[in-house]
């Protein structure tokens, strides 16, 4: 009798496991949550003439998602955790939402011109799209290591089934079984990495670690410092880092471009905020050591990406090695973070690597809607495709150079502003030398990039290819182009309201790296 | 205490070597035996330690669920005996080993340079129930991130469902208490992961494409390619479904294949 009783004191007095607080806390994901079911259940009684009216309501569910993020933003974060610190509600984790619930939004534009043509199943796209955005945010605001796990599952598992979509193209089913074997691998060691992490400091929860690692003194430990690189591994091979890379080309190639374009910029982003959270969140005490891997990784990622890149003759290749070169200018801003112990400087660092995955989703995303242009008109992805594009389709051609002008980094667009701003935190904070090497390695990027705007600007369009355009639908990709274009404008000559976004973005981080070092 | 010593001694040698015959045998088959084999010492193990539920989802769903899973596959696809390990190719073979002997090397140095030994285990570490004691602070707090920047190393926040208390109540409990209370935003999530697999793997084994085909045109000129849905080009099922094809094109030239197809296929 009296175990009864106390059984039912425990259960009334256990604090219950989430409150309303928590629900409002977690709204965006909740909307994009209900958006992504409707869209399964809508999908399964809609004629197949209505269902890529499913695109309307992804966008309004996205858009909805973005103002809730915003408003939330707006009336300032609670900056607290939900759900017994799993779920962070700060700054940091609605810009990475802002920048998932955009890339979304572009790759719901860009999708079905493309996958009509081909038919690959429109609904079912849109639903495993808005998991995947679902997945990324959950990363973004996640406090743990657990919910960091689940939601990088989530996203990878979506970015699998999205690869292989193409089932009449023997390349998708290629590229999604290497992309999905690696993958899972991958997934392994960065498990691997989090239980000894987990082992060494007696929790998941990154605040928790942080602080366990100060008290028992773990920081030189080796045990710790085998979960670190093990997870690095992990979420290197997430983000496409060399020499964790060799999944992407041939994923990229192989799946549906919307997806390979979805992929380069959403899950990126995301596998940059899992490292940020977990490197600076929980093992800002083993700064020394990850801020070196992370230089040396940066190093070989551009420069691999860059030099390969130049190789290519088909522009889906070339973008996916160009992706895995940016993702060595990200890596830049991170290592710049380590070296220094000013607050303003941590935050100019962090806030670079925010504000050029930001730019970065834009200028990629544009690039691969054009290519989904080219890819409907020619049939294929080649540099010869884009022959004299500037004469049969002049606005979009101006377009791609805008892009790629972008990516290249000049002047009066944002992918200047994005270098810049990493390259300044590198040499403010001591890695010159990091700086010099990405300097460089845009000038080499140069080089395939401005091939392009040469092709497309002075090869004429032979006869017999011009004999064989096919006709297709514009609406969507035109005011996806349109949008972007802006957008790179915008960044590129008024950056200050993203900017301020990004540091205010930046700041929880730091907050909670000061909070815990006992100052 | 030598006793449990003993007998963890003697799972795991079985464990070990098991698990190195799983992967050094030629027939796919024996393989798998031998994978059930290995997750039934570990099941083994997990009681020794005391974690009974574990043990028995250990057996439930590895020995059980996945292993059957394999040897279905296996039996559906008819895979035969692969090469013996020294005839795979060059890198597999001699590099791979090495690379791994590196990395137990490496794995090892870390278990016995690291603090894990040196306080006589690192669960039974006061320091580390304190860290326990912290986290249980973090977890159960909703206040802001940081609620214990307090110096006097205290701990601060309620003592919720802390893992001190409930240890009285057994571990199946105790799992359960958790993955539903402090573990639920990620077994939540975990239930999405399931969905999305489960739509992918029906949108992926779907036989054909047609009903999605695209309002502007047919079916893409690619061709049918390797599509993971069909049978394997060359493999006997595809050969016995072409002469079914060309059977019913003879009998009737009009008619849709594909369906006749499915239904002689169904008798």
């Amino acid at each position: 009798m009296s175990f009864l009783t106390n059984t039912l004191l425990q259960i009334s007095t256990a604090k219950p496991s989430f409150s309303g607080d928590d629900l409002y806390r977690i709204l965006p994901e909740l909307i994009v949550l209900v958006m992504a079911v409707l869209i399964v259940i809508l999908d399964l009684f809609l004629p197949k003439r209505s269902r890529p009216a499913l695109g309307y309501l992804a966008i309004a569910g996205y858009v909805a998602a973005l103002v809730a993020t915003a408003s939330l933003f707006y009336y300032g974060n609670p900056n607290k955790t939900s759900f017994s610190g799993m779920f962070i509600r700060d700054d940091f984790s609605s810009f990475f939402e802002i920048i998932f619930l955009i890339s979304g939004i572009l790759v719901v534009l860009v999708t079905p011109s493309y996958s009509l043509k081909r038919g690959i199943p429109i609904g079912e796209t849109y639903a495993i799209q808005a998991f995947s955005v679902l997945g990324m945010m959950i990363v973004g605001a996640s406090g743990d290591l657990m919910a960091i796990f689940v939601g990088i599952e989530l996203t990878s598992i979506c970015s699998y089934i999205l690869t292989g979509f193409a089932r009449n193209d023997p390349g998708s089913a290629e590229g999604s079984l290497k992309y999905f074997l690696l993958g899972i691998f991958a997934t392994a060691i960065l498990v691997y990495g989090m239980t000894w992490t987990f082992g060494m400091t007696g929790s998941t929860n990154l605040v928790a670690i942080s602080q366990s690692i100060q008290r028992n003194g773990l920081a030189t430990d080796p045990g710790l410092t085998l979960g670190m690189l093990l997870m690095v591994v992990g979420f290197g091979f997430k983000i496409a880092a060399v020499p964790f890379h060799l999944w992407t080309p041939d994923a990229y190639e192989g799946a549906p471009t919307p997806v390979a374009a979805f992929m380069s910029v959403g899950p990126k982003a995301a596998g940059f905020a899992a490292l940020l959270r977990v490197l600076i969140q929980g093992l800002p005490e083993l700064a020394a050591q990850w801020s070196v891997i992370i230089a040396v990784l940066a190093v070989l990622t551009m420069t691999l990406g860059n030099v390969v890149a130049i190789a290519q003759t088909s522009v889906k290749r070339m973008l996916a090695y160009s992706s895995i070169a940016h993702t060595g200018y990200i890596m830049v801003g991170l290592a710049a973070y380590a070296n220094t112990s000013s607050p303003e400087r941590q935050n100019d660092a962090i806030s670079s690597v925010l504000i050029y995955s930001l730019i970065y989703v834009f200028m990629n995303m544009g690039a691969f809607a054009i290519l989904i242009y080219v890819q409907n008109r020619q049939g294929g992805p080649d540099v010869d495709d884009f022959d004299g594009l500037g004469t049969w389709a002049p606005g979009i051609a101006l377009a791609m150079a805008f892009c790629l002008l972008s990516l290249t980094g000049i002047p009066p667009t944002g992918g200047f502003l994005g270098k810049f701003y990493v390259f300044r935190a590198a040499i403010d904070n001591g890695y010159t030398w990091l700086a010099i090497v990405g300097v460089l390695n845009s000038a080499v990027s140069a080089f395939f990039y401005l091939r392009i705007i040469y092709t497309m600007y002075f090869n004429p369009l032979k006869d017999e290819a011009r004999a064989k355009l096919q006709p297709t639908k514009t609406g969507f990709i035109t005011a996806g182009v349109v949008v972007i274009c802006i957008a790179i404008l915008l960044l590129g000559i008024f950056p200050d309201p993203a900017l301020n976004l990004a540091r205010d973005g930046a700041n929880p981080l730091i907050y909670v790296v000061r909070a815990t070092s006992g100052s | 205490m030598v006793l449990e010593q003993i007998i963890f001694l003697v799972l795991a040698v079985l464990a070990t070597v098991s698990a190195l015959g799983m992967i050094s045998m030629k027939d796919p088959v024996h393989s798998a035996l031998l994978l059930v084999f290995t997750f039934f010492n570990l099941a083994a193990i997990y009681l020794v330690l005391g974690a009974e539920f574990l043990a028995a989802i250990q057996i439930l769903v590895y020995a059980g669920a996945i292993v059957v899973l394999f040897l279905f596959v296996m039996m559906l696809l008819q895979v035969r005996p692969g090469p013996s390990f020294y005839k795979l190719r060059f890198f597999q073979s001699r590099v791979g080993p090495v690379i791994a002997l590196v990395f137990l090397a490496e794995v090892l140095l870390v278990v016995f340079a690291s603090s894990f030994m040196l306080n006589g285990g690192r669960i039974t570490n006061p320091a580390n129930t304190q860290a326990a004691q912290v986290a249980a602070a973090v977890r159960y707090s909703t206040e802001a991130v940081v609620p214990f920047t307090d110096a006097n190393g205290n701990t601060v926040g309620g003592t919720g469902l802390g893992l001190k208390e409930n240890v009285t109540s057994g571990h199946t409990a105790l799992l359960g208490k958790e993955l539903y209370s402090t573990f639920l935003f990620p077994f939540e999530i975990a239930s999405l992961i399931l969905l999305i697999a489960a739509i992918g793997a029906i949108v992926i084994a779907r036989r054909s494409l047609e009903h999605d085909a695209g309002d502007e045109r047919g079916p893409t000129e690619v061709g049918r390619g390797l599509s993971l849905a069909g049978p394997m080009p060359g493999s006997p099922q595809a050969i016995e479904m072409e002469e079914l094809d060309k059977e019913l094109a003879a009998k009737n030239p009009k008619a849709g294949r594909g369906e006749e197809r499915r239904l002689i296929m169904k008798k």
